[in-house]
């Protein structure tokens, strides 16, 4: 059973004075408990095709349909919440808020989903302690490494124990080393708890982990490979 | 959570929230001060006009206010001034013999407002005796008289001078006296220091003929000046024969000032802060422009508008109130020190005193405009942050996590 599902989407950017059309139909499903690669060179439309999966952004034509809902049919204001409970994302950067804590990056979520201050607490704390940041619950964003900070990311995409994490090339600013490390720790996640992880990337150590890669150029997928089957 | 987030958000730019808690705070200062000044001043000129002339409340014949004439008198005065003296509200009551006339000396002439008393009386009532630069207060010998500084040198008199008053006391009758002076008074009030002479009430009866009892007006000094209205009004009912006026009757323009006060206060501030609240709107838009990938951040992982919103309407009113704050206190303690230490206006003094203000100025301000004012910056926090907030909200998630 598919948790998204795009067809024939499209989207033009029409500021322009040619219009561009960066997503430029693309049709694509995704099954629970995928880690898949979305790869392409730069202006391919990565961005803008995560953004559309996510429902951040929305496409010009075409449908989208995460966990059987039509996006294109709930108002901003569901959209948001919508979000909020079933997406987790991951971005390249600002991804934390700078003034909270790890630990309070992580809760803040779940505040926002309404719960309580000691079930937040001992989630997130459970959460930075399988990202390997056990420790660092009470820095500030400033004072964690890029590869830390992309963990704590990760760990708050997770909070809310959504549906599928989107992550919009994670790894571009992180050095080798923080780059296996977030990688192993999304497989982890992936392999020992059905996690659906979405991602682009440019880099080829990061396609190499992943078990499909989707390759698009001008806003086409060119190629859509399983290079492993599923582990649900 | 909003909350810590918007408090710690004020001092990501500690440099740009300094400048803005320094701007708000010193123009805070600037209006709090400036009104309490003015504030004080005007309190002062009430009191002291309510001290030294009209007291709390006065008691006439009816007609006697219109023109002054002699007729009017108040029957019964001195039953009357036992009677009044039994409320509990009343502190003391005096009888004066109130009548319009002229003083001359050798070198010349003015019109003044001789005012009979019973020095004793008038103690309780009136400061004039507090009010002495030279000689002493009605004190012995035959028609002793006190004069104001500012009328002794119209008429070019000192102390121990004689002057001559002429006045009517009847319908087509002149009656004249010469008096010795032997003391000199001083208000904060030149037109007053200029038209007022005290001489005792039983040399003007004896003088004018007049019955021993003859007394055309009773004032009143109240424990409370709150409740001059409400007494007055009592007494009035039981005493139709007679006008009770308070000093607020009696000085209109005075009690209208000191009435208007609050609404001064809220205008003048408000321009203040309207000028400061535009400095800041530039501020929280530099803010929100700066941090737009974030807020787009919070928008695409489910923070939704309303609460962004807020969080960026807390941060200003936080900037603002941490400015108001300051001002208040630093306008708080600056008030309390000059209100004991006063003001010395020294350089202006005569142009203040010739309009009735003190020179030495005792900034005051009723602890409800610090309320009011905090209410005020919270308004400006608020309207200062709303355009930014609303420009900012108005991105897609996906556009704001792109901007550069
Ligand atoms: N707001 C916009 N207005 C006009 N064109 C845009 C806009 N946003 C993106 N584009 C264009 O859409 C195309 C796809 O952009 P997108 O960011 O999705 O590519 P990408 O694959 O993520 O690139 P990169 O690898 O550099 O991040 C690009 O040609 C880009 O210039
Ligand atoms: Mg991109």
């Amino acid at each position: 059973m598919a948790v998204i599902e795009v067809k024939d989407i499209r989207k033009v950017y029409t500021e322009t004075k040619v219009p561009v059309y960066a997503v430029n139909g693309i049709a694509l499903s995704f099954e629970k408990g995928e880690f898949a690669a979305i790869v392409g060179p730069s202006g391919s439309g990565k961005t803008t095709l995560l953004n559309i999966l996510g429902g951040i952004d929305v496409p010009s034509e075409g449908e989208v349909i995460i966990d059987k809902k039509h996006i294109a049919s709930l108002s901003s204001r569901q959209l948001i919440d919508f979000r909020l409970k079933n997406i987790g994302f991951v971005f390249q950067s600002y991804n934390l808020i700078p003034v909270l804590t790890a630990i309070e990056n992580v809760e803040f979520i779940l505040q926002l989903q309404g719960q309580s201050k000691n079930e937040r607490r001992k989630r997130a704390q459970q959460l930075l302690n399988e990202v390997g940041l056990g420790d660092r619950v009470n820095d500030r964003p400033a004072q964690l490494s890029g590869g830390q900070q992309q963990r704590v990311a990760v760990a708050r995409a997770l909070a809310s124990r959504p549906q599928f994490v989107l992550a919009d090339e994670p790894t571009a600013n992180l050095d080798s080393k923080s780059t296996e490390n977030l990688l192993n720790i999304m497989e982890k996640l992936n392999r020992e708890e059905g996690i659906t992880f979405i991602f682009s990337t440019h880099d080829s150590r990061v396609v190499k982990k992943a078990r499909r890669v989707i390759t698009i150029e001008d806003g086409c997928v060119v190629s859509d490979e399983r290079i492993a089957p599923n582990n649900i | 959570m909003l909350l810590i987030i918007a408090w710690r958000n004020i001092w990501r730019n500690k440099l740009r929230s300094f400048v803005v808690i320094v701007s708000v705070s010193l123009g805070l200062v600037g209006g709090i001060f400036s009104m309490a000044m003015m504030y004080g001043m005007i309190n002062q000129r009430v009191q002291n006009i309510i001290e030294n002339e009209i007291s709390h409340i006065q008691v006439h014949h009816p007609k006697f206010t219109e023109n002054y004439e002699m007729q009017y008198v108040v029957s019964n005065a001195s039953e009357l001034q036992k009677k009044l003296m039994t409320s509990s509200e009343v502190e003391a009551v005096c009888s004066r013999l109130r009548i319009p006339g002229m003083a001359s000396s050798a070198q010349s002439g003015a019109g003044i407002m001789i005012l009979g008393i019973h020095p004793d009386e008038e103690r309780g009532v009136t400061r004039i005796h507090e009010s002495l630069v030279e000689g002493s207060y009605l004190e012995g010998r035959r028609n002793p008289i006190i004069i104001g500084e500012k009328l002794a040198r119209k008429l070019k008199v000192r102390l121990r001078s004689k002057i001559v008053l002429t006045f009517q006391p009847r319908e087509g009758e002149l009656a004249r006296g010469a008096f010795r002076i032997v003391g000199i008074y001083k208000t904060n009030n030149s037109v007053f220091d200029q038209g007022q002479v005290f001489v005792k009430r039983t040399d003007l009866v004896r003088i004018s003929e007049y019955k021993d009892d003859h007394i055309n007006e009773l004032a009143l000094w109240l424990k409370e000046m709150d409740s001059a209205q409400m007494l007055s009004k009592q007494f009035q009912k039981k005493h139709l024969e007679l006008q009770f006026l308070t000093w607020r009757k009696i000085q209109p323009d005075l009690a209208m000032v000191t009435d208007f006060m609050a609404e001064y206060f809220i205008i003048f501030m408000s321009i203040i802060l309207a000028a400061l609240g535009f400095a800041i709107v530039n501020t929280m838009l530099m803010v929100v422009m700066e941090r737009i990938r974030e807020l787009g951040m919070l928008l695409a992982i489910g923070m939704n508008r309303g609460r962004v919103f807020r969080m960026i309407i807390l941060e200003s009113v936080f900037l603002c109130l941490v400015g108001g704050i300051a001002g208040v206190g630093v306008s708080f303690a600056l008030i309390e020190y000059f209100n004991q230490a006063g003001i010395d206006l020294g350089l202006f003094a005569e142009g203040f005193e010739s309009v009735g203000y003190a020179s030495q100025v005792y900034p005051e301000l009723e602890s409800k405009f610090y309320f009011i004012i905090g209410f005020m910056v919270v308004g400006m926090g608020i309207g200062a942050a709303v355009y930014p907030a609303w420009k900012v909200l108005r991105y897609q998630p996906a556009k704001a996590l792109r901007m550069e």
